[in-house]
């Protein structure tokens, strides 16, 4: 990764009709060469809305947007040949077979791709002699990652990617996108599946009603927030033990153990048990998930119950 | 990279294209042969249109008042085949015009082909051009059925030059109503909208020649000028050659309403 910007938004907002909340609002975001960055949020976050503006499909109602440092809106066209892109919603001219489609956006970047198609159908285990209207949805995003990956773009745009692909296929989704990233190009996908940003992520951004609520390492996310600490004692223990200790919360015990979720140091916590005798103590990171969650648990607007439904 | 559109424009277009102009060429030839080449039937509808039929409905149909040229092969050729068929073109037109943006932007491909390096302007003129290509390969259909009609009936007043520039004067008018159809679905995007709208002005237009006519006043007169089929007169094309102002007129509509699809298709939001 170095640190030229291949993304930069300032103050980038967005609202659809007057009246309406803005469905994005003052984003400031840079995205660095080299990178995998991921986007995340749950459905309505302003994911989308963002991609489009950066894609040139809709226009912002305040703020820029840059692309390889020119303007998402006035260099469009030549930004696009620099650029991968696949839409959440993968419609497609369902009487074309897929080989059609692939010619046609071959014909309009202007040059052979046979060799790269030939080999990410094969990888993908995509048949591109079938019609669109016979593809299942998975393979229509098959589909759509060859189309964005062809002519090896300098940046990928991928919204909502894996959604629709099964296990095998995500796998060597993230193997494809390891690989664009080793050859010092940037991804940038949009996602509210966290599995598969933990996994492959450099650095993701969390977006909430259109409004950033944090951009951090992967690594570094996991480790500044919370942890997950069970404590297993030599007879049962009550959860009351710890009740009131700084940084302490969610305390259960089931058997002889008790799990706490511990924000901050751990001394607070051993002095409070230090009259029990302690046989294992075992500290868990918290996963993207419950991260993500504890961003927008306490706000109340966004139930922990809705989110977490579309947490894989 | 540029062309590409309108060459796949072409190469999706061309198959309903043909079929389009085996139609449009079959009803030629039928207006030929079973109208056209039978005298008897001539004289009969000369004798109710000159006898039973009120004035005003002719005029209104545009029957001409001349019932001589209507009977002649050139007047059949102008009322029947070329009022009707610049009707059926225009269906053809509305549903052509729906897919330079508005099929497209309802089921979301758009997003797929404007991340790609075409421009905006570029996806408008190019899919317009290629369709008015593809229009004339329809009308030359049409003229393909007029000449193997030909065969069968007296065609000595028919001068070939007079007809291809009746042809010409149907590619342009049929090319307003395609234009227009782009218009309003960069306009309203919704599909059906557009739809309705572009049928609404070609109702509106074939009504405001055909009242125009069957009124005879001034205000009807003026009226028929804002109608696209009241500058596509097939009869005096065929009798005295192209209305230059008429040519230049539907020429610069098409021009000018192109010109405001890009407009509108460049400065807007895509997709729903």
């Amino acid at each position: 990764m170095t640190n030229v910007p291949i993304i930069e938004t300032h103050n980038l907002s967005k609202t659809y009709g007057a009246g309406q909340p803005p469905a994005l609002s003052q984003l400031n975001l840079t995205v660095n060469q080299g990178e995998i960055f991921g986007y995340l949020g749950p459905n309505g976050a302003g994911k989308s809305t963002t991609i489009r503006i950066l894609m040139d499909l809709i226009r912002p109602t305040v703020g820029e947007a840059k692309l390889f440092g020119k303007s998402a809106q006035a260099d469009a066209v030549a930004l696009h040949a620099r650029i991968g892109f696949m839409p959440g919603d993968m419609s497609l001219w369902a009487g074309y077979t897929g080989q059609g489609v692939v010619d046609y956006f071959s014909r309009v970047h202007g040059g052979n791709y046979t060799a790269n198609i030939k080999k990410l159908t094969s990888r993908l285990d995509l048949d591109l002699s079938k019609r669109i209207r016979e593809y299942s949805t998975g393979n229509k995003r098959k589909l759509g990652l060859v189309l964005a990956l062809m002519h090896e773009p300098e940046l990928l745009i991928l919204d909502e990617p894996t959604s629709g692909l099964d296990p095998l296929v995500q796998q060597t989704f993230n193997e494809l996108m390891r690989e664009h990233r080793t050859a010092g190009r940037t991804v940038f996908l949009s996602s509210h599946v966290l599995s598969e940003v933990q996994s492959i992520c450099d650095r993701v951004a969390i977006l909430r009603n259109g409004e950033l609520k944090a951009v951090e390492t992967v690594e570094k996310l996991i480790h500044t927030d919370f942890r997950w600490v069970t404590v297993t004692f030599d007879k049962p223990a009550a959860a009351s033990l710890v009740a009131g200790v700084t940084g302490v919360s969610h305390a259960s015990t089931v058997d002889n153990s008790l799990k706490v979720r511990l924000t901050g140091d751990f001394d607070p916590l051993l002095r409070a048990m230090s009259a029990m005798y302690i046989t294992n103590i075992h500290v868990a990171e918290p996963t993207l998930e419950e991260i993500f969650l504890a961003y927008y648990g306490d706000n109340g607007h966004t139930p922990a119950a809705t989110i977490s439904q579309t947490v894989r | 990279m540029n062309g590409v559109v309108f060459g796949e424009t072409l190469r999706r277009g061309w198959r309903t294209a043909l079929y389009w102009g085996i139609g449009i060429g079959i009803y030629a030839l039928y207006v030929l042969l079973i109208f056209g080449g039978d005298d008897t039937t001539r004289a009969q509808m000369a004798d109710v249109m000159a006898t039973k039929l009120p004035g005003f409905i002719g005029q209104m149909f545009g029957i001409p008042d001349d019932i001589n040229f209507m009977m002649s092969t050139l007047g059949f050729l102008s009322f029947v085949y070329f009022t009707y068929a610049s009707i059926m073109l225009s269906i053809w037109a509305v549903l052509t015009g729906l897919s330079v943006t508005a099929n497209d932007e309802e089921s979301g491909v758009i997003n797929m082909l404007m991340a790609l390096p075409i421009a905006r302007w570029r996806l408008v003129v190019e899919r317009i051009a290629a369709n008015i290509v593809l229009l004339v390969g329809i009308v030359t259909g049409g003229l393909v059925g007029i000449l193997i009609g030909f065969q069968f009936v007296p065609s000595e007043d028919v001068v070939l030059g007079s007809l291809l520039a009746a042809l010409f004067g149907l590619v342009l008018v049929v090319s307003v109503v395609l234009v227009v159809t782009a218009l309003l679905a960069v306009l309203v995007k919704r599909r059906s909208l557009a739809a309705g709208l572009a049928g609404g002005f070609v109702a509106i237009s074939f009504l405001l020649n055909t009242l125009g006519n069957a009124a005879q006043s001034a205000i009807g007169d003026v009226l028929r000028n804002f109608s696209v089929f009241y500058h596509f007169d097939s009869a005096d094309i065929l009798q005295n050659g192209l209305a230059l102002g008429s040519i230049s007129i539907l020429t610069a509509v098409v021009i000018v309403v192109t010109w405001g699809a890009v407009q509108l298709f460049q400065r807007r939001d895509l997709g729903g």
